[in-house]
């Protein structure tokens, strides 16, 4: 990854832990190198402010443990592609609930692998739905009067099998 | 990344919500995963989402992020002013068809058109057909059309025409620089098996000036030769490849053409101000060994950094080694074209799609013998080149026309 701080040139020594504090108060060490994986974190390594506990009072504790451990996993080396895979569908695999405060919690942090996995398993439960299903799911309003609905649901060309 | 300064014009003007516990802007990006397919069915679900799958910005956040585009085949059976275009996607087996091209009443027949697509825009550009104001009446004349289809309003436009009409050329999209390359070309329609003029002229289309540019011409006059761009790190070249040139008589009465076992190409400045000349490469086969190129198509191969050149002759897949100009045999297609049928071969997603079309003669179902029914299956065989395996894939065809793949005209779009 990138340059980060100038004190470590310094493979085999312990490796060097970040500390994050989350909304509730808990705290959670990550390595720096996981860490880096966080936009956020990795300007703030940089700014040499990771010595003290990082307060994060957008993410609570229990979204910040999965968040270090998506990180942490991600940041192994000599994982391969498919068992990553595999283990990144199980990671999303819970309630869309958690998934969306896996998604604030990516944006917040600015974690572009973990904000694209999030993003895309909701586009996968969105995509298999009928409109009326997604309103009841996502408990979004329907606006529409029905001949409007039927008007929209007329333009839709696309047929299945 | 989503909270960077990107100027957010979200088609919300109304502030109404996405997805309810998401800000907008994170809303967009999920929604912007939905493969395109499934976009238009979603637009009923409120207000807010039909704003927004009609949006440009849904399109430009698309294409920010390749993962999330679908790359779906395009299909022109006939003359596109009669027989409607459609979009096949292979992942839903969907398929969608598209608005006629706005109809000439002096001009029928078309065929030989080219097509190609860069970034959400469909091209359809020249072609050969009949022109009723043309004298004698039954000889094709070539076209210089250009037609875009825009995704957003769905309707054709049309563009400046091309310098030169042609039909049966080699045409590229050149995405980094906005532009379409067109070389030779030449007037024969389908109806007939010969005859038909050859050009050697080159253009260049600029989209945003909408104007035609001759370029260096081709060394020698060619038509129904194949072109495509290879990208390899900086470097951008302009292939044309094979095409018919003069002809003999068998006899003194079949005219017979006489195929180019040649290429030519041409180096691209990004400038575009200063274009090379053609640099021909020699024979790539033996007299005797084929009699034409078969159609071709290109993987930009990232991983190892070499661009896979590949192409469909009868029943084998050939990939193209350019240090030795030479065709090595890849693969052969597991289940071969009988006499009528032929295969339409494109690069989708990475791999290569062999398609035709059963009649639903083939099929157990019907019993029915009528020459031109409705529906029939689309058959495609898929190669991956990386793990050298093939795959199937059965789709019920809703197209009204019959589909001959000699004839059709495919090419594939990312939306």
């Amino acid at each position: 990854m990138s340059s980060s701080s100038s004190s470590s040139s310094s493979p085999p020594c312990p490796k060097k832990m970040i500390t994050l504090k989350s909304s509730d108060g808990e705290t959670f060490e990550i390595e720096e190198i996981a860490a880096l994986q966080s936009k956020t974190l990795e300007n703030m390594i940089d700014e040499n402010c990771a010595s003290t506990p990082i307060p994060l009072p957008n993410v609570k504790g229990k979204i910040l443990a999965k968040v270090v451990e998506f990180c942490t996993k991600h940041a192994e080396a000599g994982a391969d592609a498919e068992t990553l895979r595999a283990w990144d569908a199980e990671f999303v695999g819970v309630e869309h609930a958690i998934v969306f405060d896996y998604i604030l919690a990516a944006n917040f942090l600015e974690i572009p692998t973990l904000l694209d996995l999030a993003c895309e398993s909701v586009a996968e439960m969105i995509k298999g739905k009928t409109p009326d299903e997604i309103r009841k799911f996502f408990n979004i309003n329907n606006a529409f009067s029905p001949e409007e609905e039927e008007d929209v649901r007329r333009q839709n060309q696309w047929a299945f099998e | 990344m989503v909270r960077s300064s990107s100027p957010r014009s979200t088609a919300t003007p109304e502030a109404a919500t996405l997805l309810p516990g998401l800000p907008n802007d994170v809303g967009a990006l999920v929604l912007s995963f939905v493969p395109y397919p499934h976009q238009g069915r979603l637009r009923a679900t409120c207000k807010s989402w039909r704003a927004f799958f009609s949006s440009k910005a849904l399109i430009s956040l698309r294409h920010r992020n390749p993962k999330a585009l679908s790359h779906l085949l395009c299909i022109f059976p006939q003359d596109p002013s009669i027989a409607p275009p459609y979009l096949f996607d292979p992942h839903s087996l969907g398929w969608c068809p598209l608005p006629h091209l706005p109809a000439n009443p002096h001009v029928y027949g078309l065929c030989n058109f080219a097509s190609v697509s860069i970034g959400p825009h469909l091209y359809v550009l020249g072609g050969s057909h009949f022109d009723t104001r043309s004298f004698p009446l039954d000889r094709p004349q070539p076209s210089s059309s250009t037609f875009r289809f825009n995704f957003c309003t769905g309707r054709w436009d049309r563009l400046a025409p091309m310098i030169s009409p042609r039909g049966s050329f080699a045409c590229v999209a050149v995405p980094s620089s906005d532009q379409i390359l067109v070389a030779g070309g030449g007037s024969r329609h389908n109806m007939f098996g010969a005859a038909g003029s050859r050009m050697s002229s080159v253009e260049r289309y600029d989209i945003e000036k909408d104007e035609w540019l001759a370029l260096d011409g081709l060394p020698r006059f060619r038509a129904g030769c194949e072109g495509f761009l290879v990208r390899s790190g900086e470097h951008r070249e302009f292939w044309v490849m094979g095409g018919y040139g003069r002809s003999r008589t068998i006899s003194g009465v079949f005219p017979v053409d006489e195929y180019y076992r040649d290429a030519v190409v041409l180096e691209l400045d990004d400038g575009g101000c200063d274009w090379g000349k053609w640099r021909e490469v020699g024979d790539m086969w033996e007299e005797g060994e084929r009699r034409r190129l078969g159609k071709i198509v290109v993987l930009d191969d990232d991983e190892r950094g070499m661009p896979g050149i590949f192409m469909l002759d009868e029943n084998d897949i050939f990939r193209y080694c350019m240090t030795a100009n030479r065709w090595r045999k890849e693969s052969s297609v597991p289940t071969k074209a009988t006499g009528n049928t032929s295969f339409g071969f494109v690069a989708l997603d990475g791999e290569l799609y062999v398609v035709t079309l059963r009649n639903g003669n083939d099929l157990a179902e019907t019993r029915r013998s009528r020459p031109f029914k409705r529906g029939g299956a689309l058959f495609v065989q898929v190669y991956c080149p990386r793990k050298k395996t093939w795959r199937t894939l059965v789709a019920k065809s809703p197209l009204h026309c019959p589909l001959d793949f000699r004839n059709a005209v495919v090419c594939t779009i990312h939306l």
